[in-house]
């Protein structure tokens, strides 16, 4: 009865063995193995995938209709395309953005490599400044001042800086419009010869997309114990934003002109 | 997995906040508490001036005295010059009068107090931080005061405060509000409360912070920006509720303009409008996505924050599964015809709302728009990146709200991409700090050298007994020729750029674009005449003209450095804005993918479409596409018309003897 037993299982292993063997020849494979998936490479990668992986309840859960798999004949499906679904079937957005996409903690300024404390260096250039502002009052009696005035019905002023011997004495704010005259800077100066510059950016209100820039540099003389009265016009016929989108033809027109006059220092 | 996925709200209505705040929000995630850090004390330099004071007194030339009247003008011609905008002439108008010796003779009198107020506001104005801080300090710490009204301790205590806040330093200002006495008036008291909050919240100490902000009071017209604040970290905490309640009494859509607390700003209709939006964040983080959406509402139409409301309400629309209330908050975005910072991300939640409704030709067509769209965009913030004009051109119109077309037209790549990039890129509030440094040092820098130039004749005038100056300006106007050459490097540059455009080899770009880039390394190298600057060192004494001397020394010194601080901020400048458009890059990369994914999805639901059809017809239902085929109309001929039957009898037929009718 066993040695029945014992010719049966080894009749039965000799079957299943030759079953498994002449399956693996029928399925022998075609090709070697896959090539791998291409790594992408940057940010930018066109793999619609990227760097982006499901989170497991996403991947996990069934998706709506659109993200249903086929049926076996519909060919290979690139990926599992899959809507996220929250718990409790809560879609969630799919634009949630990484965290490298948002900006670096605000905090204090990057301290200096070189180091150079800016705060301390600026406080050491503005006291300087104003003090040898304040000395050059009592030395000199010579005058200058400089006054400005902007005319033209369809200008913004964009950087309007006065500067006197290439040093910025007024930087104005944003907005200035000085329809009447206004005097910007007035100041004792060694008498004698001074440069006088204005930069000016200037842009039409009707389109911003319409812009001159200009740098004016005016050479003056300060006579001794005298205030020279600098005054700095600027008039502007420009016609390029209000025409020249609609006419094709248009014009630039802006001039700074100067006028100086000086008086005897009242002492 | 929803906070996986998304960023706290914590810290997305922090990033929101920086510009209501008045500045840049405390850093996410909390760092850990640090320990405290006691700022060095501000100097004023004033013995300089002093020094200078006694000088002149010695050679009779100067202010000899200074009397009331003469303090009282001075204090009114330095109103005029602040109010004028001249904070450089204020600053020196004023240093003058409060280092002469006999002002001690007024520091406790309210128009010495008036004089060192003045003096601090103006050097605050012009950026000159530091000094304005001593000064200000100076008169908070004088022993009167905090007598009688105390207007201009109280108006120091605000100055500082905005300092503070401007240069992001609240430890600095927490030291400098210590002089203020805990019997100060209220509306000062909360003052120095924010400004404890913020320096506790800096340092990581978020219980430190509660209790700072929650003693300030209506009264404060900080009351709105710490009680937002407060809000934030409980809601950081876990403890949303908490900070619910303290968002709502901002938020209150009863509260109007004639209702708002008496002390508040104008930043409080922004604050305000932060605090609607946290209100709504919290409530989707809790799924309570009706409350979110009444919340998102209370925005106003003006207000700057509208399209991310209506993007967050959108978003939480289609989290609900609301796809009809999405689909009509997205049509109210696209209303708004500006360029936004959502319109990216708008256009592609639209498509997978339509993708949602399986509407799948709309969902498709969609997202190849935008594929059309933001591909040229995303590879020209690439470019951008590149071209230190442009990138300059896009940050500061993004900055700014203004058009970046505008700001820099030479861009080849298009004026309606730099607007689109300028739209999109979310700048780092540290870029602004280093840009506002950087503005300050070049307008210090240019002003040193005038004073430079001074100083040289006045010593020249000490030299010759007051003669005149010498024909000193044949030298080469330098800022001239700087411009001149920026200029002709932009040219080079849109030169090579337009070359790319028009597929040039890279081969042949590549090493132009390498001696460009070391032209522009070579422009921005310190002129020799400053490089060089006065040799020795500054001599030593107290007379007129070993003063100026040694301030010419030192100003060629500081020059020097100067051109070293300006080219490490320009640096720091161009990487921040390159840090900016990178994460740009991040964000259009990201959601091109996602379009591509919807449109993989598109097509896999048009194919499960049209394999419930097959199911059906299988199943003996006719689809919607069949039943049309039976109409008539469809097998007309062009030449023929089809008059479909429609009953018996018209109203006007005649009918046998009948009259018409």
């Amino acid at each position: 009865m066993q040695g029945q037993r014992q010719r049966m299982a080894a009749g039965l292993s000799i079957l299943l063995a030759t079953v498994a063997v002449t399956s693996a020849l029928a399925q022998q494979r075609a090709r070697g193995r896959p090539r791998p998936k291409p790594a992408s490479t940057d940010a930018g990668s066109d793999n619609p995938y990227g760097d982006e992986t499901l989170p497991p309840a996403a991947a996990a859960s069934a998706g709506p209709v659109p993200a249903t798999a086929s049926g076996a004949d519909a060919g290979p499906v690139p990926a599992p395309a899959r809507t996220d679904v929250g718990d409790g079937g809560v879609r969630v957005s799919p634009l949630n953005p990484a965290a490298s996409e948002m900006p670096g903690p605000p905090g204090v300024l990057v301290p200096s490599a070189a180091g150079v404390d800016y705060d301390h260096l600026i406080g050491e250039v503005a006291a300087l400044r104003a003090r040898v502002a304040a000395v050059a009052d009592n030395l000199f009696v010579s005058r200058i001042s400089i006054a400005v005035r902007a005319e033209g019905d369809h200008t913004k002023i964009g950087r309007f800086v006065v500067s006197l011997d290439d040093g910025a004495v007024f930087n104005a704010p944003a907005g200035f419009q000085p329809a009447d005259e206004m005097t910007v800077y007035e100041h004792s100066v060694a008498p004698g010869k001074h440069a006088v510059t204005l930069d000016l950016d200037r842009k039409d209100t009707r389109d911003e997309g319409f812009r001159t820039s200009q740098r004016s540099r005016f050479i003056v003389d300060v006579p001794k114990d005298e205030r020279l009265l600098v005054t700095l016009r600027v008039g502007d016929d420009s016609s390029m934003g209000g025409e020249f989108p609609a006419d094709r033809s248009g014009k630039y027109d802006l001039r700074v002109r100067m006028k100086a006059s000086a008086v005897a220092v009242k002492r | 997995m929803r906070g996986v996925l998304r960023p706290s709200i914590a810290s997305v209505c922090l990033l929101a906040s920086g510009v209501a705040l008045g500045q840049p929000g405390p850093s996410r995630p909390t760092p850990p508490p640090a320990a405290p850090v006691t700022p060095a004390d501000p100097v004023t330099h004033g013995e300089a001036m002093r020094a200078y004071h006694v000088a002149l007194n010695q050679r009779r030339l100067g202010w000899q005295e200074l009397k009331l009247d003469e303090l009282r003008a001075r204090l009114a011609e330095g109103e005029l010059l602040l109010r004028d905008g001249r904070t450089d002439e204020a600053a020196s108008r004023m240093l003058e009068v409060v280092e002469h010796p006999r002002f001690d003779l007024f520091v406790d009198t309210d128009d010495g107090r008036a004089a060192l107020f003045l003096l601090g506001d103006a050097l605050g104005r012009a950026g000159a931080y530091e000094l304005a801080r001593a000064y200000l300090r100076g008169l908070l710490g004088s022993r009167t005061a905090w007598s009688g009204n105390a207007t201009y301790a109280r108006r120091s205590v605000r100055r500082l405060v905005e300092i503070a806040s401007e240069t992001n330093d609240f430890a600095a200002g927490q030291a400098d509000l210590r002089a203020v006495p805990a019997s100060a008036p209220e509306e000062t008291r909360g003052e120095v409360a924010y400004i404890t909050g913020r320096a506790r919240e800096a340092l990581g100490d978020a219980e430190g912070a509660l209790a700072a902000y929650a003693t300030v009071t209506q009264a404060s017209r900080f009351w709105a920006q710490a009680t937002y604040l407060q809000g934030l970290i409980l809601v950081e905490k876990g403890r949303y509720h908490e900070g619910e309640n303290l968002f709502c009494k901002i938020a209150d859509p009863h509260r109007q303009a004639n209702t708002t607390p008496v002390f508040a700003d104008e930043r409080y209709f922004a604050v305000r409008d932060l605090a609607r939006l946290a209100l709504g964040r919290v409530a989707h983080e809790e799924r309570r996505f009706d409350d979110a959406r009444y919340y998102y509402y209370l925005v106003p139409e003006d207000s700057d924050r509208l399209a991310e409301a209506l993007y967050e309400a959108a978003t939480s629309r289609y989290e609900k599964k609301d796809y009809e209330g999405a689909s009509e908050l997205l049509a109210e975005l696209a209303r708004i015809h500006n360029h936004h910072r959502y319109e990216d991300e708008a256009w592609v939640l639209g498509a997978y709302v339509d993708l949602a409704r399986c509407k799948f030709d709309d969902a498709d067509r969609k997202l190849r728009e935008f594929l059309s769209r933001y591909e040229p965009i995303r590879d020209a913030a690439r470019r951008v990146a590149g071209d230190e004009r442009a990138m300059t051109a896009v940050l500061t119109a993004a900055r700014s709200g203004t058009d970046a077309a505008a700001t820099d037209e030479s861009y080849a790549g298009g004026a309606d991409t730099l607007r689109a990039i300028a739209a999109l890129v979310r700048v780092d509030p540290a870029y602004e700090g280093v840009r506002r440094r950087r503005a300050i040092l070049d307008h210090e820098g240019s002003g040193l050298r005038l004073a430079l130039l001074s100083l040289g004749d006045m010593q020249s005038s000490l030299a010759t007994n007051g003669g005149v100056r010498p024909g000193v300006l044949e030298h080469r106007d330098l800022g001239e020729t700087r411009d001149t050459v920026k200029e002709a490097l932009g040219g080079v540059r849109l030169q090579i750029d337009q070359l790319e455009q028009a597929h040039a080899a890279t081969d042949k770009l590549a090493p132009l674009r390498e001696e460009l880039a070391h032209l522009e390394e070579r422009a921005t190298e310190p002129a020799p005449e400053t490089a060089g600057g006065t040799a020795g060192g500054a001599p030593v004494g107290v007379d007129l003209k070993d003063l100026l001397g040694g301030d010419s020394a030192r100003a060629s010194a500081l020059l020097r450095t100067v051109d070293v601080a300006g080219r490490e901020l320009g640096k720091t400048e161009a990487q921040l804005a390159k840090d900016a458009l990178r994460r740009l890059d991040l964000r259009l990369s990201r959601l091109l993918r996602r379009a591509r994914l919807g449109r993989i999805e598109s097509v896999l639901g048009r194919k499960r479409a049209l394999e419930v059809e097959i199911e059906a017809i299988n199943d003996g239902i006719l689809p919607a596409s069949a039943l049309d085929s039976l109409d008539a109309a469809r097998y007309l001929e062009d030449s023929e018309e089809y008059w479909p039957f429609e009953g018996d009898d018209w109203a006007d037929e005649f009918v046998g003897s009948e009259a018409p009718k």
